[in-house]
Protein backbone atom coordinates (compact mmCIF):
# COMPACT_ATOMS: atom_id res chain seq x y z
CA UNK A 1 0.00 0.00 0.00
CA UNK A 2 2.90 2.50 0.46
CA UNK A 3 4.92 1.56 -3.05
CA UNK A 4 8.58 1.31 -3.23
CA UNK A 5 10.94 3.14 -0.12
CA UNK A 6 13.27 5.03 -2.38
CA UNK A 7 9.96 6.45 -3.57
CA UNK A 8 10.85 9.85 -2.41
CA UNK A 9 14.46 9.78 -3.78
CA UNK A 10 13.71 8.83 -7.33
CA UNK A 11 10.57 11.87 -7.24
CA UNK A 12 13.11 14.30 -6.02
CA UNK A 13 15.45 12.85 -8.89
CA UNK A 14 12.19 13.46 -11.70
CA UNK A 15 11.46 16.52 -10.18
CA UNK A 16 15.40 18.04 -10.29
CA UNK A 17 15.52 16.21 -13.73
CA UNK A 18 18.26 14.07 -12.91
CA UNK A 19 16.30 10.77 -13.81
CA UNK A 20 18.61 10.01 -16.23
CA UNK A 21 21.27 9.31 -13.49
CA UNK A 22 22.71 5.79 -13.41
CA UNK A 23 21.56 4.68 -10.45
CA UNK A 24 17.58 6.00 -10.70
CA UNK A 25 17.22 4.97 -14.51
CA UNK A 26 18.48 1.12 -12.85
CA UNK A 27 15.84 1.47 -10.28
CA UNK A 28 13.57 2.92 -12.77
CA UNK A 29 14.20 -0.40 -14.89
CA UNK A 30 13.40 -3.08 -12.39
CA UNK A 31 10.50 -0.91 -9.89
CA UNK A 32 7.20 -0.68 -11.87
CA UNK A 33 5.71 1.44 -8.71
CA UNK A 34 9.03 4.12 -9.93
CA UNK A 35 7.97 3.91 -12.81
CA UNK A 36 4.97 4.51 -12.33
CA UNK A 37 5.54 8.06 -10.25
CA UNK A 38 8.28 8.80 -12.50
CA UNK A 39 6.22 8.96 -15.36
CA UNK A 40 3.34 10.87 -13.44
CA UNK A 41 5.57 13.68 -12.00
CA UNK A 42 6.91 14.46 -15.12
CA UNK A 43 3.53 14.70 -16.79
CA UNK A 44 2.15 16.55 -14.05
CA UNK A 45 5.56 18.61 -13.94
CA UNK A 46 4.78 19.88 -18.01
CA UNK A 47 1.59 20.56 -16.95
CA UNK A 48 2.48 22.65 -14.15
CA UNK A 49 4.68 24.31 -16.24
CA UNK A 50 2.46 25.09 -19.19
CA UNK A 51 -0.44 26.08 -16.63
CA UNK A 52 2.36 28.53 -14.91
CA UNK A 53 3.26 30.12 -18.23
CA UNK A 54 -0.32 30.53 -19.03
CA UNK A 55 -1.29 32.36 -15.68
CA UNK A 56 1.17 35.27 -16.31
CA UNK A 57 1.72 37.91 -13.68
CA UNK A 58 -0.49 37.75 -11.03
CA UNK A 59 -3.12 41.10 -10.58
CA UNK A 60 -1.05 42.45 -7.27
CA UNK A 61 2.30 42.65 -7.14
CA UNK A 62 4.63 41.66 -3.67
CA UNK A 63 4.91 45.60 -2.72
CA UNK A 64 0.58 45.51 -2.89
CA UNK A 65 0.52 42.35 -0.41
CA UNK A 66 2.67 43.63 1.16
CA UNK A 67 0.75 47.40 1.89
CA UNK A 68 -2.26 45.43 2.49
CA UNK A 69 -1.13 42.74 4.71
CA UNK A 70 0.59 45.78 7.04
CA UNK A 71 -2.22 47.83 7.22
CA UNK A 72 -4.57 45.45 8.09
CA UNK A 73 -2.50 43.83 10.83
CA UNK A 74 -1.77 47.44 12.19
CA UNK A 75 -5.99 47.93 12.03
CA UNK A 76 -6.38 44.52 13.77
CA UNK A 77 -3.99 45.83 16.62
CA UNK A 78 -5.60 49.51 16.72
CA UNK A 79 -8.92 47.41 17.15
CA UNK A 80 -7.26 45.29 20.24
CA UNK A 81 -5.82 48.75 21.92
CA UNK A 82 -8.67 50.33 21.80
CA UNK A 83 -11.01 47.83 22.25
CA UNK A 84 -11.24 48.14 25.92
CA UNK A 85 -11.66 51.82 25.58
CA UNK A 86 -14.33 50.96 23.84
CA UNK A 87 -16.27 48.64 25.88
CA UNK A 88 -15.69 51.04 29.01
CA UNK A 89 -17.37 53.98 26.77
CA UNK A 90 -20.06 51.73 27.08
CA UNK A 91 -20.13 50.58 30.67
CA UNK A 92 -19.73 53.50 32.08
CA UNK A 93 -22.59 55.04 31.22
CA UNK A 94 -24.62 51.80 31.84
CA UNK A 95 -22.79 51.43 35.15
CA UNK A 96 -24.21 55.19 35.71
CA UNK A 97 -27.46 54.22 34.37
CA UNK A 98 -27.94 51.44 36.69
CA UNK A 99 -27.12 53.34 39.53
CA UNK A 100 -29.55 56.36 39.06
CA UNK A 101 -32.15 53.32 38.40
CA UNK A 102 -31.23 52.09 41.79
CA UNK A 103 -31.31 55.74 43.53
CA UNK A 104 -34.55 56.50 41.89
CA UNK A 105 -35.52 53.47 43.34
CA UNK A 106 -34.86 53.47 46.35
CA UNK A 107 -36.53 57.54 46.38
CA UNK A 108 -39.63 56.67 45.24
CA UNK A 109 -41.29 56.06 48.30
CA UNK A 110 -43.39 52.97 46.71
CA UNK A 111 -44.74 49.71 48.84
CA UNK A 112 -42.16 47.42 47.36
CA UNK A 113 -39.34 49.90 47.80
CA UNK A 114 -40.16 50.43 51.18
CA UNK A 115 -40.31 47.02 51.75
CA UNK A 116 -36.87 46.55 50.26
CA UNK A 117 -35.60 49.17 52.66
CA UNK A 118 -37.26 47.19 55.55
CA UNK A 119 -35.61 44.42 54.54
CA UNK A 120 -32.08 45.90 54.62
CA UNK A 121 -32.73 47.59 57.63
CA UNK A 122 -34.08 44.11 59.12
CA UNK A 123 -31.10 42.46 58.17
CA UNK A 124 -28.90 45.28 60.35
CA UNK A 125 -26.94 46.06 56.78
CA UNK A 126 -25.97 50.11 58.68
CA UNK A 127 -22.34 50.93 59.18
CA UNK A 128 -21.36 54.10 60.80
CA UNK A 129 -24.94 54.95 60.96
CA UNK A 130 -26.15 55.20 57.32
CA UNK A 131 -29.13 53.47 56.19
CA UNK A 132 -29.37 50.24 54.35
CA UNK A 133 -30.52 51.51 51.25
CA UNK A 134 -27.27 53.87 51.14
CA UNK A 135 -25.06 51.39 51.34
CA UNK A 136 -27.02 48.81 49.00
CA UNK A 137 -26.59 51.72 46.52
CA UNK A 138 -22.94 51.61 47.36
CA UNK A 139 -22.27 48.62 46.83
CA UNK A 140 -24.59 48.06 43.76
CA UNK A 141 -22.45 50.87 42.26
CA UNK A 142 -19.24 49.20 42.87
CA UNK A 143 -20.28 45.95 41.92
CA UNK A 144 -20.86 47.34 38.89
CA UNK A 145 -18.10 49.28 38.01
CA UNK A 146 -15.69 46.58 39.65
CA UNK A 147 -17.67 44.08 36.73
CA UNK A 148 -17.34 46.03 34.06
CA UNK A 149 -13.50 46.92 34.73
CA UNK A 150 -13.13 42.95 34.69
CA UNK A 151 -14.76 42.31 31.51
CA UNK A 152 -12.91 45.36 29.68
CA UNK A 153 -9.12 43.97 31.29
CA UNK A 154 -10.19 40.48 29.84
CA UNK A 155 -11.60 41.26 27.00
CA UNK A 156 -7.97 43.04 26.31
CA UNK A 157 -6.04 40.30 27.08
CA UNK A 158 -8.35 37.69 24.62
CA UNK A 159 -6.81 38.75 21.86
CA UNK A 160 -3.28 39.09 23.29
CA UNK A 161 -3.28 35.22 24.61
CA UNK A 162 -4.97 33.95 21.04
CA UNK A 163 -1.74 35.91 19.50
CA UNK A 164 0.92 33.95 21.83
CA UNK A 165 -1.02 30.74 21.27
CA UNK A 166 -0.60 31.14 17.41
CA UNK A 167 2.97 32.07 17.18
CA UNK B 1 21.45 25.64 -5.99
CA UNK B 2 22.44 28.90 -8.00
CA UNK B 3 24.31 32.04 -5.80
CA UNK B 4 20.64 34.12 -6.31
CA UNK B 5 18.75 31.11 -4.76
CA UNK B 6 21.17 30.63 -1.81
CA UNK B 7 21.06 34.32 -1.01
CA UNK B 8 16.72 34.44 -1.62
CA UNK B 9 16.98 31.85 1.34
CA UNK B 10 18.69 33.62 3.39
CA UNK B 11 17.07 36.87 3.10
CA UNK B 12 13.98 34.99 3.95
CA UNK B 13 15.56 32.76 6.82
CA UNK B 14 16.76 36.22 8.89
CA UNK B 15 13.20 37.02 8.31
CA UNK B 16 11.34 34.90 9.63
CA UNK B 17 13.82 34.21 12.68
CA UNK B 18 12.12 37.14 14.24
CA UNK B 19 9.12 36.16 15.56
CA UNK B 20 5.62 38.27 15.85
CA UNK B 21 7.58 40.86 13.73
CA UNK B 22 5.89 41.55 10.05
CA UNK B 23 8.03 40.18 7.43
CA UNK B 24 10.38 43.18 5.77
CA UNK B 25 9.63 44.09 1.86
CA UNK B 26 12.81 42.73 0.87
CA UNK B 27 12.36 39.22 2.07
CA UNK B 28 8.88 39.33 1.28
CA UNK B 29 9.33 40.27 -2.06
CA UNK B 30 11.83 36.99 -2.29
CA UNK B 31 9.63 34.94 -0.80
CA UNK B 32 6.50 35.91 -3.00
CA UNK B 33 8.28 35.96 -5.65
CA UNK B 34 9.47 32.33 -4.87
CA UNK B 35 6.24 31.12 -4.30
CA UNK B 36 3.28 33.13 -5.59
CA UNK B 37 3.07 31.23 -9.16
CA UNK B 38 3.50 27.73 -7.80
CA UNK B 39 0.80 28.54 -5.29
CA UNK B 40 -1.49 30.15 -7.60
CA UNK B 41 -0.89 27.19 -10.14
CA UNK B 42 -1.62 25.22 -7.08
CA UNK B 43 -4.95 27.08 -6.14
CA UNK B 44 -6.08 27.22 -10.19
CA UNK B 45 -6.27 23.73 -10.11
CA UNK B 46 -8.01 22.76 -6.69
CA UNK B 47 -10.67 25.46 -7.75
CA UNK B 48 -10.83 25.56 -11.21
CA UNK B 49 -10.50 29.23 -11.75
CA UNK B 50 -7.91 31.54 -11.83
CA UNK B 51 -10.20 34.57 -10.64
CA UNK B 52 -10.70 32.59 -7.55
CA UNK B 53 -6.99 31.85 -7.17
CA UNK B 54 -5.87 35.12 -7.62
CA UNK B 55 -7.75 36.24 -4.81
CA UNK B 56 -7.14 33.13 -2.25
CA UNK B 57 -3.82 33.48 -2.65
CA UNK B 58 -3.65 36.98 -2.09
CA UNK B 59 -5.30 36.40 1.20
CA UNK B 60 -3.28 33.44 2.03
CA UNK B 61 -0.33 35.69 1.53
CA UNK B 62 -1.93 38.39 3.95
CA UNK B 63 -3.21 36.00 6.18
CA UNK B 64 0.82 34.49 6.10
CA UNK B 65 1.98 38.24 6.92
CA UNK B 66 -0.55 38.78 10.00
CA UNK B 67 0.41 35.56 11.76
CA UNK B 68 3.86 36.02 11.19
CA UNK B 69 4.16 32.42 12.64
CA UNK B 70 7.80 31.45 13.81
CA UNK B 71 9.57 29.30 11.94
CA UNK B 72 12.90 27.90 11.07
CA UNK B 73 12.79 27.13 7.33
CA UNK B 74 11.83 28.70 4.72
CA UNK B 75 10.34 25.53 3.58
CA UNK B 76 8.24 25.43 6.91
CA UNK B 77 6.98 29.02 5.84
CA UNK B 78 5.99 27.75 2.31
CA UNK B 79 3.98 24.88 3.93
CA UNK B 80 2.37 26.97 6.33
CA UNK B 81 1.05 28.91 3.67
CA UNK B 82 0.12 26.20 1.26
CA UNK B 83 -1.90 25.17 4.31
CA UNK B 84 -3.42 28.64 4.67
CA UNK B 85 -4.56 28.65 1.47
CA UNK B 86 -5.72 25.26 1.55
CA UNK B 87 -7.63 26.24 4.19
CA UNK B 88 -9.34 29.30 2.46
CA UNK B 89 -10.34 27.02 -0.47
CA UNK B 90 -11.86 24.35 1.53
CA UNK B 91 -14.09 27.36 3.61
CA UNK B 92 -15.13 28.72 0.11
CA UNK B 93 -15.77 24.89 -1.37
CA UNK B 94 -17.88 24.15 1.56
CA UNK B 95 -19.95 27.70 1.72
CA UNK B 96 -20.48 27.61 -2.19
CA UNK B 97 -21.47 24.01 -1.47
CA UNK B 98 -24.31 25.00 1.00
CA UNK B 99 -25.49 27.69 -1.66
CA UNK B 100 -25.09 25.68 -4.58
CA UNK B 101 -25.17 22.08 -3.90
CA UNK B 102 -25.70 21.27 -7.66
CA UNK B 103 -22.97 23.46 -9.19
CA UNK B 104 -19.92 21.75 -7.50
CA UNK B 105 -17.84 21.79 -9.98
CA UNK B 106 -16.19 24.90 -11.13
CA UNK B 107 -17.74 27.36 -13.71
CA UNK B 108 -14.80 29.02 -15.36
CA UNK B 109 -12.09 26.30 -16.84
CA UNK B 110 -8.56 26.24 -15.37
CA UNK B 111 -6.79 26.40 -18.97
CA UNK B 112 -7.06 27.84 -22.12
CA UNK B 113 -7.23 26.28 -25.02
CA UNK B 114 -3.79 25.32 -25.30
CA UNK B 115 -3.41 22.83 -22.52
CA UNK B 116 -0.46 20.50 -23.44
CA UNK B 117 -2.37 17.04 -21.44
CA UNK B 118 -6.01 17.01 -21.95
CA UNK B 119 -6.29 13.24 -20.32
CA UNK B 120 -4.16 14.37 -17.27
CA UNK B 121 -6.12 16.96 -16.75
CA UNK B 122 -9.60 14.57 -17.46
CA UNK B 123 -7.98 11.97 -14.77
CA UNK B 124 -7.01 14.56 -12.16
CA UNK B 125 -10.50 16.49 -11.97
CA UNK B 126 -11.93 13.13 -11.55
CA UNK B 127 -9.77 12.69 -8.55
CA UNK B 128 -11.53 14.28 -5.12
CA UNK B 129 -10.01 17.98 -4.72
CA UNK B 130 -8.40 16.51 -1.46
CA UNK B 131 -6.76 13.97 -3.12
CA UNK B 132 -6.34 16.12 -6.15
CA UNK B 133 -4.39 18.62 -3.94
CA UNK B 134 -2.09 16.08 -2.28
CA UNK B 135 -0.90 14.52 -5.56
CA UNK B 136 -0.15 18.12 -6.54
CA UNK B 137 1.71 18.95 -3.87
CA UNK B 138 3.42 15.65 -3.39
CA UNK B 139 4.16 15.23 -7.42
CA UNK B 140 4.79 18.76 -8.34
CA UNK B 141 5.30 20.88 -5.53
CA UNK B 142 7.72 18.63 -4.12
CA UNK B 143 6.34 18.65 -0.62
CA UNK B 144 7.35 15.27 1.51
CA UNK B 145 4.76 13.35 3.47
CA UNK B 146 5.27 14.86 6.79
CA UNK B 147 4.64 18.67 4.95
CA UNK B 148 1.53 17.36 3.15
CA UNK B 149 0.24 16.04 6.59
CA UNK B 150 0.90 19.35 7.92
CA UNK B 151 -1.16 20.96 5.10
CA UNK B 152 -4.12 18.64 5.71
CA UNK B 153 -4.29 18.39 9.40
CA UNK B 154 -4.24 14.24 9.21
CA UNK B 155 -1.45 11.34 9.30
CA UNK B 156 1.47 10.89 7.61
CA UNK B 157 0.71 7.69 6.99
CA UNK B 158 -2.66 8.47 5.90
CA UNK B 159 -0.86 10.77 3.67
CA UNK B 160 0.89 7.87 2.09
CA UNK B 161 -1.86 5.70 2.08
CA UNK B 162 -3.96 8.82 -0.12
CA UNK B 163 -1.36 9.55 -2.82
CA UNK B 164 -0.64 5.69 -3.19
CA UNK B 165 -4.09 4.86 -3.97
CA UNK B 166 -4.62 8.29 -6.05
CA UNK B 167 -1.82 7.71 -8.13
CA UNK B 168 -2.99 4.13 -8.55
CA UNK B 169 -6.61 5.97 -9.74
CA UNK B 170 -4.46 8.53 -12.12
CA UNK B 171 -2.33 5.59 -13.66
CA UNK B 172 -5.64 3.51 -14.59
CA UNK B 173 -7.42 6.45 -15.79
CA UNK B 174 -4.17 7.49 -17.78
CA UNK B 175 -4.47 3.90 -19.36
CA UNK B 176 -8.50 4.70 -20.38
CA UNK B 177 -7.17 8.11 -21.46
CA UNK B 178 -8.60 10.02 -18.64
CA UNK B 179 -11.91 8.60 -19.02
CA UNK B 180 -13.74 6.31 -15.90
Amino acid sequence: MNGCPREAAILRAVRAGADGDLSVSEHLESCSSCRETASLARRLGALALSERAQLGEPQVNATQVWWKAYLRRRRSRTDEATGALRIAELAVPLALTVVAGVAALLAMPTPWQQAVRGLLEETGATVAGAPGWALALSAAAALALAGTSAWALLHRLRPRAETTRKS
Amino acid sequence: MSLQNVLRQTTVQDAIAQPGEIMEPPAFQAFYDSTSAPLRSYLTRLAGSRTVAEDLAQEAFIRLMQASPRYESPAQLKSYLYRTATNLFTDRWRKRRREAPLDARPSEPAGDATVVDVDLERALDKLKPRDRAMVWLAYVEGLDHREIAGVFSVHERSVRVILFRARKKLASLLEKGGRS
